[in-house]
């Protein structure tokens, strides 16, 4: 008999293989990499439950509810506002998964807290000329007057719904998509690339 | 066409779904003309020249229904809001706007 190994794989295995890719000439223009190992959940907070919610949030991860489409970032959790009433809680460090589900308990009352950890791909796209490429795809305006860090958008991206949200003034964003589109994501976004190169980590 | 959305900020046309008349209102089906109201509510349509009220849905963004203010001619756009809040303040005055 033979025990069978189940491994778990990221969403964009094989897909974003380090090295350098696209223009060879010159500096590189964009860095490629996958966010593995996070934690993700859904947030939908109930009718006039906002002020409750906000408590609970704070309480499990210190964090305060972004109005509107804004992204506020602490200790290695994110909450994303991505719709009234909607958020989207990261969490980047090993042991998120069992704080989002402390979180769900505990504000039953208020919100639906859906875990999608393992439902989303989410790469992260930096460097002088990351802005360039993503402009290439999306219909939004990137200038950093109206689109810095910390600012968040849902949108298409080259016809694939995304979630998107800079993370610094690099400028560096990360954009989430539904795990069976990751790879549809990640060949956009290196074709987007190939012309400033770019190097995948 | 662009359309701001009072969510998410300006964004492009194939971002959203047009449904129709933001100014039908559902009638009460306890009236006793029912029926031919609600032939009315579901297939009259009036085709104006102008500045018209309609429901768009923000399929790429939000998820929210919003009420759109347009004149159909040049497509500039007066207003948009949320269509719940628009729903919900015909409720509190008890009359469609």
């Amino acid at each position: 008999m033979h025990d069978s190994i189940l491994t778990p794989q990221t969403a964009l295995m094989g897909l974003i293989n380090a090295g350098r890719y696209g223009r060879q000439e010159g500096d590189v223009g964009i860095r490629i990499s996958e966010v593995k190992n996070f934690s993700l959940a859904n947030i939908t907070a109930f009718k006039n439950c906002r002020e409750p919610l906000e408590k609970v949030i704070d309480e499990y991860l210190g964090l305060d509810l972004p109005i509107g489409p804004q992204r506020i970032e602490k200790n290695g959790y994110a909450l994303i506002g991505h719709g009234p009433d909607q958020w989207l809680a990261i969490g980047y460090e090993e042991n998120s998964a069992s704080i989002f589900d402390k979180l769900e308990k505990a504000s039953r009352d208020y919100a639906a807290i859906v875990d999608q950890s393992d439902a989303r791909a989410i790469i992260r796209l930096s460097g002088p000329d990351a802005r360039k490429a993503l402009a290439k795809g999306v219909s939004i305006d990137l200038d950093p007057s109206v689109f810095h860090t910390n600012c968040t958008a849902t949108t298409f991206a080259a016809g694939l719904w995304i979630n998107l949200w800079q993370i610094n003034d690099s400028p560096a964003y990360e954009i989430s998509v539904f795990r069976g589109f990751g790879a549809s994501l990640a060949s956009w976004i290196k074709s987007s690339a190939e012309e400033f190169g770019y190097i995948n980590q | 066409m662009r359309i701001t959305c009072p969510h998410c900020g300006n964004r492009s046309l194939d971002e959203f779904i047009y449904l129709g008349d933001a100014t039908v209102q559902r009638p009460d089906p306890a009236r006793p003309d029912a029926l031919a109201a609600f032939v009315d509510y579901v297939y009259q349509r009036e085709n104006p020249v102008g500045r018209h009220r309609e429901l768009w849905y923000h399929n790429a963004g939000c998820h929210a229904w919003l009420v759109v203010t347009r004149d159909v001619r040049t497509h500039e756009i007066f207003g948009v809001e949320p269509a719940k809040e628009v729903s919900l303040s015909e409720k509190t005055t008890g009359a469609a706007r």
